[in-house]
């Protein structure tokens, strides 16, 4: 996979110092935001481990010696949190969260069309089946598991799934209705 | 000895010349005036003819087009004075000016927040020809110079305060919000130019005689206005210029 190329802000020292006149801190929220959520979507990943995260060259650049610090990033993701691109998993502990860089419902019409293409409307499919599947394979994700079940929550209330619910997670039966 | 005086005769004879010499000198104004007037409605007609012939360069060519306008103010006619007038109408520069307008305030507003609304005329430039190219039919795109740049934000003018351009250092700035940056402001974006950033240290050294007040005060009020960011990871802190860090916001406006 072709590496992921940051954009010029990613190189301005200060963008790793929090900023404290409120619409300066908004710019670069925006910015981080928008970063996180490319960066993520290029290498398909779901789950933020803040901490970890603090020494990938997403918030240290080693060029410049510059690293983000956990409190300004916890900002910057509660921030996400409020706008529904993140979500802090669990919650209320700010240590990991999920990115959205599709939104919950962007993702249940994916996967509707996808099945509904493929002719698999009406027949039943484990939670297991989509996310390890050919679904997901057909569309090219490897879908997370608390991102799916959102997705199909939206389907449900959509009208175009049912949900059966199994014995674990894994087991849970999805029906895609026409 | 007795001095002679003017005779009568004389007297009046000199009044008569003096009358005579002032009919004519105001002939000569006036026929003189006549002749001016004349001369410029010629050249004015020569000069309609002219931008009509080069219409197209006109409205294609920015070098052409800053070279017709100073043309046409030597002789105090401003294309831009009037839209519905004659050199409006027929070359359409009024429509060019105010569009290029509109666009200017569209990207300078929707950088402000980031460079606490300076930005570097060549930048704006840019930035308004990737908009030009996205939004017009290729038929419709007219390159655009700093000078056309620089006439259409002198129509914004009417509008009331807030556009304005700046020399700082040897960097033109356009300036889009409402306020005065004061003389030490712009010492230190003056200074600024140089390496990007500035320290206190830096200032200190450089402009002799500032207090720690003042350094401090200058400072706080470059980063509240947002045209300054801090690097607290920096020892000494330096404070750089948003809009002095080259290719900032290319890549962030697909």
């Amino acid at each position: 996979m072709a590496s992921f190329k940051f954009p010029t802000i990613h190189k301005f020292p200060p963008f790793y110092s929090f900023q404290p006149t409120q619409s300066t801190w908004q710019h670069q929220v925006a910015h981080w935001s928008r970063i996180i959520l490319l960066y993520f979507r290029h290498y398909r990943l779901y789950r933020l481990e803040l901490s970890e995260s603090l020494n990938s060259e997403l918030f240290y650049n080693k060029t410049i010696k510059r690293r983000l610090n956990l409190e300004t990033l916890q900002a910057i993701i509660s921030e996400m949190v409020k706008e529904g691109t993140a979500e802090w998993d669990p919650p209320n502990k700010k240590i990991s969260a999920i990115i959205y860089w599709r939104k919950p419902e962007e993702w249940a019409t994916l996967i509707y069309n996808w099945v509904f293409d493929n002719g698999m409307t009406n027949s039943i499919l484990t939670l297991y089946e989509i996310a390890h599947g050919e679904i997901t394979e057909g569309l090219g994700i490897y879908a997370y598991q608390s991102v799916l079940l959102k997705a199909l929550d939206v389907l449900v209330k959509r009208g175009q799934a049912q949900v059966f619910q199994g014995t674990s997670a894994d087991d849970m039966g999805v029906k895609f209705l026409v | 000895m007795r001095r002679r005086g003017l005779g009568a005769l004389e007297l009046r004879k000199r009044q008569g010349e003096a009358v005579k010499y002032n009919e004519f000198s105001n002939d000569l104004a006036k026929s003189q005036a006549e002749q001016f007037k004349i001369q410029r409605e010629i050249f004015k007609t020569n000069l309609q003819e002219f931008a009509r012939k080069y219409l197209k360069d006109i409205r294609k060519d920015p070098q052409f087009r800053m070279h017709f306008q100073k043309m046409c103010s030597n002789i105090n006619v401003d294309p831009l004075a009037s839209n519905k007038g004659f050199w409006a109408e027929l070359l359409g520069v009024g429509n060019f000016y105010y569009e290029l307008g509109i666009q200017i305030i569209d990207v300078c507003l929707s950088t402000r927040v980031g460079n606490g609304g300076l930005l570097e005329l060549g930048e704006l430039k840019r930035r308004l020809e990737k908009m030009r190219n996205a939004s017009g039919s290729s038929a419709s795109i007219q390159e655009i110079s700093e000078d056309d740049i620089i006439r259409s934000i002198k129509t914004l003018k009417p509008l009331g305060n807030g556009f304005e351009i700046l020399q700082i250092g040897n960097r033109k700035m356009v300036r889009s919000v409402p306020r005065e940056l004061n003389i030490d402001q712009s010492s230190l974006l003056t200074l600024a130019q140089e390496r990007g950033y500035i320290t206190k240290e830096i200032v200190a050294s450089s402009l002799g005689g500032w207090s720690t007040e003042r350094i401090d005060n200058a400072i706080d009020n470059l980063l509240a206005d947002g045209l300054c960011w801090i690097d607290t990871q920096a020892n000494p802190h330096e404070y750089w210029v948003y809009s002095f860090f080259d290719g900032m916001d290319d890549e962030n406006d697909e």
